[in-house]
């Protein structure tokens, strides 16, 4: 596939990712054709019809208080339902964009297949520590593992977390010419929606959370293991023939920029494969560099190289990852419905300030 | 070749002899729970397709609705059950055609233009990426069908000729045409 078809594939696939199971409406059948239509019984009277002229408009009028005592006792329900404070949500109540908008970022934080979409999920992560720390906060301090802070503006949350390793945003890496745009002691205990923390403190957390983030807690039970199956195709996908043919290119172009062979050709890097011998050159670099000015005066210099270099790997591994996402998100339909369900009901308060 | 040719629909079947007996209305149950399951299976994908070839949500939806509809109202003359998903493929592909047309006559933008301003569209919908599918949807309805089928669906050269009902030498020499155009429009903008 050459570039240009490359690009006609991520593209639409890009395009195509924009719709979700959320976004399909139920289908609603259409009038029976004439010639599926089953010829109904005509009704038996088993006894002669009576001869009152009561019973003209009696039926009728029987008919139409039903009807009206059935439509009566729904708006009643309805009434009901919508004046209860809290109440769960309804299948008719109407979903803000906010909400949309937070459900298809809690998709992409549990489902990444692109650096985009990872960059888009952490927007989604950094809702949900703000929720687990206005909730829950208190409840962690208590037992003894109170949360780390976190960046309190969701911008810099999403600019502190960049996966270079599984989901390089090469768009972010080219706006911010850095490998790592907001690092520098910013850490969280949940950095990314799946990672697991030591037993004690994941005891804690799923204790505070059952108690005072009950939502969240029936989220996470609901999305981890679903996303651990998710990470699993990612990396079977990663360690496919497919990608790795790709790594003489990668390691040639980072020799062509003047990177010695022996690191170009590292082959693992602080536990990454894939672009292994960049960051090998990267650490080499740290380790040199008399200041932290000097590291990010490299970084800007090296980052264009790393972009550069891994775009044709990132294009083919993004496109095999956005293609297996479809099918996992099909095949999954209705526990992705159920967490966007979830997710749903937690835009309000998740979008108010922490 | 039309639509329902080319999805390898049959002579109607011997329905008449199923009106007004038990066998009538078990068969439209069975329709109507095979389009249902065929629905949950591949609306998705069908919405998606069509999204690519619209850029836009409410039309893909509306096209994928009707093309289960004519799916449901053509059921008793689908020879094989297996030929579903062409045929719908072959509906879809006809309904954002007339989507298409009717929005030129409306003297619309055919543009993609992302339905809400998300981090992820602004994020995945790139100038690069805009600019590819404003290019793909200014190509001709018959080029820009078999290069999405081609480089979207990743569809073989002949289930493309099957869902279009051209021949697969047509559809090699239409998308090379293609290819060709869209790398002329990219390269001059």
């Amino acid at each position: 596939m050459n570039s240009l078809e490359s690009l006609i594939s991520e593209a639409t696939q890009a395009a195509a990712d924009e719709v979700t199971t959320a976004d399909i409406p139920p289908f609603r059948l259409p009038q029976q054709p004439r010639s599926l239509r089953a010829a109904r019984p005509r009704r038996v009277h088993s006894s002669p019809r009576h001869p009152r002229a009561a019973s003209r408009w009696l039926t009728p009028l029987a008919a139409a208080l039903s009807l009206a005592a059935v439509v009566a006792f729904l708006v009643v329900i309805r009434y009901a339902a919508g004046s209860r404070p809290g109440g769960a949500l309804s299948a008719s109540t109407p979903v803000s964009r906010a909400q949309k908008l937070l459900a298809r970022e809690a998709i992409d934080a549990y489902f990444p297949a692109t650096g985009a979409q990872y960059t888009a999920g952490l927007a989604f992560a950094w809702t949900r520590q703000t929720i687990l720390a206005r909730n829950a906060g208190p409840c962690l301090k208590q037992a003894g593992f109170p949360l780390t802070s976190f960046p309190r503006s969701r911008r810099r949350y999403q600019l502190s977390f960049p996966d270079n390793g599984q989901f390089p945003d090469l768009a972010q890496r080219t706006r911010t010419h850095t490998m790592a745009p907001a690092a520098g002691g910013v850490r969280s205990d949940r950095a990314r929606p799946w990672a697991h923390g030591d037993q004690r403190g994941n005891a804690a957390v799923a204790t505070c959370m059952a108690g005072h983030a009950r939502s969240l807690w029936r989220l996470d039970k609901m999305a981890r293991p679903l996303a651990g199956a998710w990470l699993g195709d990612v990396r079977k996908i990663q360690a496919s023939a497919q990608v790795r043919g790709m790594r003489p290119g990668f390691v040639s172009c980072l020799e062509s920029f003047g990177v010695p062979t022996r690191f170009a050709g590292t082959r693992r890097a602080g536990g990454d494969r894939l672009f292994a011998g960049f960051f090998a050159w990267m650490a080499r670099l740290g380790a040199n560099s008399a200041s932290p000015q000097r590291y990010a005066s490299q970084q800007r210099l090296w980052t264009p190289v790393f972009v550069t270099c891994a775009r044709p790997t990132v294009t083919t591994l993004e496109r095999l990852q956005r293609a297996a996402r479809s099918k996992f998100l099909d095949v999954h339909a209705r526990q992705i419905a159920a967490i966007s369900h979830i997710v749903i009901g937690l835009a309000p308060a998740g979008r108010a300030a922490p | 070749m039309s639509s329902i040719a080319s999805a390898r629909l049959g002579p109607p079947s011997d329905l008449g002899d199923l009106l007004g007996s038990g066998e009538g209305r078990s068969f439209a149950r069975s329709a109507e729970s095979s389009i249902t399951a065929l629905y949950q299976t591949h609306a998705l994908g069908l919405t998606r397709l069509a999204h690519v070839m619209l850029g836009d949500k409410a039309s893909a939806e509306d096209v994928v609705q009707e093309a289960f509809c004519g799916l449901y109202r053509n059921w008793a003359r689908l020879a094989d059950p297996a030929s579903a998903l062409p045929y719908l493929r072959t509906s879809v592909l006809n309904g954002c055609r007339s989507a298409v047309r009717r929005r030129k006559l409306r003297a619309t933008k055919a543009l993609y233009e992302p339905a809400a301003a998300s981090a992820e569209s602004v994020a995945l919908t790139g100038e690069e990426h805009r600019s590819v599918l404003a290019a793909l949807r200014n190509l001709p309805a018959r080029q820009r069908e078999v290069l999405i089928l081609r480089f979207y669906l990743c569809t073989a050269d002949e289930e493309i000729a099957q869902v279009m009902g051209i021949s697969p030498s047509t559809v090699r020499s239409t998308s090379h045409r293609a290819l060709a155009a869209l790398g002329r429009t990219l390269g001059a903008s």
